[in-house]
């Protein structure tokens, strides 16, 4: 029995920040995922510009789009304002790495959907439209792309999160997120 | 292996139990090694206001949580992996709890024989009455700063003497919940907290009183007015010279000599090194679901089964706080219950047997209700914001995403409260923790696996519980009303795991006898809730603290008397 823990222990120092859960459905279930948070200092503003460091650029151009229906601006700032599409990016570099892969092919598919669709990129059509393709990934519709609801519980989440967190993880904006809710 | 000095004591966990019973043992003047599966945050790690309040790190990512898989079959469903078990880890825990300091009814003690027993279940006495742990109690509250009014709630408890301070103020959303409670004829009470209300308590001037920030549940205290043995026993322990602790330290096997009697604990270390401490007395004090994980993954020859278990008993019993949940908005009243603690107000009207007794139900035992928290169980945006449409649904017709969606959240983060019963689960023996024959954790060891069905008597208990909270939102005033039954055991956060190492005196039906002392390893002894028979209606923590005292004196009465040499 010891030494099966001296093997576990040498292998262990290798595993150690190999994550074991990646469904992103368990998302769904308890919003928490495992590992250490980014440690980044400083806040930002609306008007700052944050290098992207895992997203292309037309990723984060579809993931803002994304946001911007998740939480819509109006006559109160939106996700848009918060910069939460930075604050995404950020994550996926560091605490979310896990989940980059799921980013990489969610964001693909829903360009690809969008084309079959409406015959254009996501970006490209109305809000109307981006909302009717949102809608059937939640409620699983989409028979071709079957991680479609995980992936939208993900960003769902990710746009929450990067709307409400501290704004040192580079979402929050000027706190648009906490100025909403009148915190 | 590394191999270390023999120790008088090694406690295994320091949380609640393992935080007392370390301290009790050091001051008594024996060595104490401490060994803690989580990290060591220091004081310091808490004070800065706004790392304290990092939503993202404390509440979405569990930085006092242990985080890995495990694997649920609930109600004969389909395994699910996630991290079921709230096991809270580091250093001087509870650190995250909210702080809810219940003394157990004398009725707690004694359901066999105060009720009808329900089929199906494993309903026993406890071998020790109310009585015998109220001294017990009476320390517990006074060490950490109990903060209430004795008297106000006609159900609880006999007590000698008052709560050492006095209780919390109400926020707004508490106040409302009282005068509603009231109005339908029940006793609201200020929950008893072991949240310091004032200065220096305990002669600890960095125990500041509650700033009612509203940022307790799964968070440090910038405050430290939340009792945590962190700020209220190891620090004293500590300055004896007696106690080492060792974080990092996840215990994986418990050795025994050629006498039966435990010898030594093997734990890895933050590097998966892998380590070996002797000591002559165990305290096995972590949570109640790994505590079985550790006595089976210590099988050999003796006991093939796993350590401390002739019964067969060991993981068996398994009991949560079934739990029943709901939130109420209100469109003109500026309620806030984000702020102040998560202990508010509560009844024990339809606690113990009193909905059979007196509301003519069916099902045996009951619940404690509170009110006035917020709907996440916690306060900050970020909390109320992302617990909307995953666990905790939204009302009919507001979406979960989108203008609506935006426009809820406006609105009413600061215009709602939330309700929750904690129903009392009654132990069922097929209800228990096994090892997983396949899934490892990211330790290589093998992970948990949790079966539980749930009985009929709490299926009709959560029911009774569900419309009663729904009729107080109505007398409330509220607009949207929200009331779940959750569908995991325990509610979204399991935190409440008990029984899985039962207490008695017959070593034929129980783990541990009264002192929580193994029947089968003498000189091991268990902290937590793992040793009790029932589960109580109300939070389990100040009995963890009542109980861990209680062994400690027993420990050092037979240390004295050379049981252990």
């Amino acid at each position: 029995m010891n030494e099966t823990f001296e093997q576990i222990g040498q292998e262990l120092s290798r595993r150690r920040f190999v994550k074991i859960i990646r469904d992103s459905a368990l998302i769904l279930i308890l919003p928490r995922t495992l590992g250490c948070s980014g440690r980044r200092s400083g806040e930002r503003s609306s008007t700052s510009t944050y290098q992207l460091r895992f997203l292309t650029q037309g990723e984060a151009e579809i993931v803002e789009a994304v946001t911007a229906r998740i939480i819509p601006s109006d006559e109160q700032p939106g996700a848009r304002e918060a910069r939460v599409v930075d604050f995404i990016d950020h994550m996926l570099a560091t605490t979310y790495v896990a989940q980059q892969r799921a980013y990489r092919e969610g964001l693909r598919e829903l360009d690809q959907l969008s084309r079959r669709r409406f015959g254009r990129q996501f970006v490209a059509v109305a809000e109307k439209e981006q909302d009717e393709l949102l809608s059937g990934m939640e409620r699983r519709e989409i028979r071709e792309w079957k991680e479609a609801g995980d992936f939208f519980a993900t960003i769902r989440l990710h746009t929450i999160e990067g709307m409400f967190s501290a704004p040192k993880y580079y979402g929050n904006a000027d706190r648009l997120g906490w100025q909403l809710l009148d915190v | 292996m590394q191999k270390h000095a023999q120790k008088d004591v090694c406690v295994i966990g320091l949380g609640a139990a393992g935080g007392v019973i370390a301290a009790e043992l050091a001051k008594a003047g024996l060595s104490v090694v401490g060994l803690e599966a989580g990290p060591y945050f220091k004081r310091e790690t808490f004070e800065n206001h706004t790392e304290a309040h990092d939503e993202l790190s404390y509440v979405s990512h569990g930085k006092l949580r242990w985080n890995q898989p495990e694997v649920l079959v609930y109600n004969g469903g389909p395994p699910l992996t996630f991290p079921v078990i709230a096991r809270n880890i580091g250093v001087g825990g509870p650190l995250h709890w909210s702080c809810f300091s219940y003394r157990f009814h004398e009725s707690d003690f004694m359901v066999r024989g105060g009720s009808v027993v329900p089929d199906g279940t494993s309903v026993a006495d406890w071998p020790i009455r109310y009585s015998e742990l109220e001294p017990f109690y009476d320390r517990a509250e006074y060490e950490f700063g109990v903060a209430g009014n004795a008297g106000v709630n006609p159900f609880e408890a006999r007590r000698k003497r008052p709560y050492p301070l006095p209780s919390l103020t109400r926020q707004r959303a508490g106040q409302l919940f009282q005068e509603t409670a009231k109005e339908l004829g029940y006793h609201p009470f200020a929950i008893p907290a072991a949240i310091t209300t004032q200065a220096g308590y305990g002669g600890k001037e960095y125990r500041q009183p509650c700033n009612y920030c509203g940022y307790c549940t799964f968070y440090g205290c910038e405050q430290h007015a939340k009792g945590a043995t962190l700020v209220v026993t190891l620090p004293d322990a500590l300055t004896t010279g007696q106690l080492e602790i060792r974080p990092y330290a996840l215990a994986v096997q418990i050795t025994r000599n050629g006498n039966g009697q435990a010898r030594s604990v093997i734990y890895l270390d933050r590097e998966g090194k892998s380590h070996e401490q002797p000591a002559r007395v165990f305290a096995v004090c972590n949570n109640a679901a790994y505590v079985v994980r550790l006595l089976l993954m210590s099988r050999s020859d003796d006991f093939p089964n796993g350590l401390c278990n002739s019964s067969g008993l060991v993981g068996k019993n398994l009991m949560f706080h079934a739990s029943v949940f709901g939130y109420g908005t209100f469109d003109d009243r500026d309620l806030d219950a984000i702020q102040g603690p998560q202990a508010t107000v509560a009844f024990d009207d339809l606690n113990e047997d009193r909905p059979r007794q007196r509301h003519d139900q069916s099902f045996v035992r009951g619940a404690v209700i509170s009110g006035g928290l917020p709907l996440a169980f916690t306060g900050g945006p970020l909390s109320f914001a992302s617990a909307l449409g995953t666990f905790v649904p939204l009302p009919d017709g507001v979406p979960s995403w989108g203008k609506g969606f935006k426009e809820f959240l406006a609105k009413y983060y600061k215009r709602h409260f939330a309700i929750s019963a904690l129903c009392e689960d009654l132990p069922v023996e097929s209800n228990r923790i096994e090892l997983d024959s396949n899934l490892k954790d990211e330790y290589r060891l093998p992970a948990i696996k949790i079966i539980y069905n749930d009985h009929p008597n709490t299926v009709a208990m959560q029911e009774f519980m569900r419309v009663r909270i729904i009729e107080l939102f109505k007398a409330a005033g509220a607009n949207h009303v929200v009331v779940t039954i959750p569908q995991i055991p325990g509610g979204a956060a399991a935190g409440h795991v008990m029984g899985t190492t039962r207490m008695g005196d017959n070593p034929e039906e129980s783990v541990v006898n009264k002192y929580c002392q193994s029947h089968d390893v003498p000189n091991l002894f268990f902290g937590g809730s793992s040793v009790f028979v029932t589960a109580s209606g109300l939070n389990p923590t100040l009995t963890i603290f009542a109980l861990a005292y209680r062994s400690a004196e027993q420990i050092i009465k037979l240390w004295n008397q050379n049981a252990f040499s």
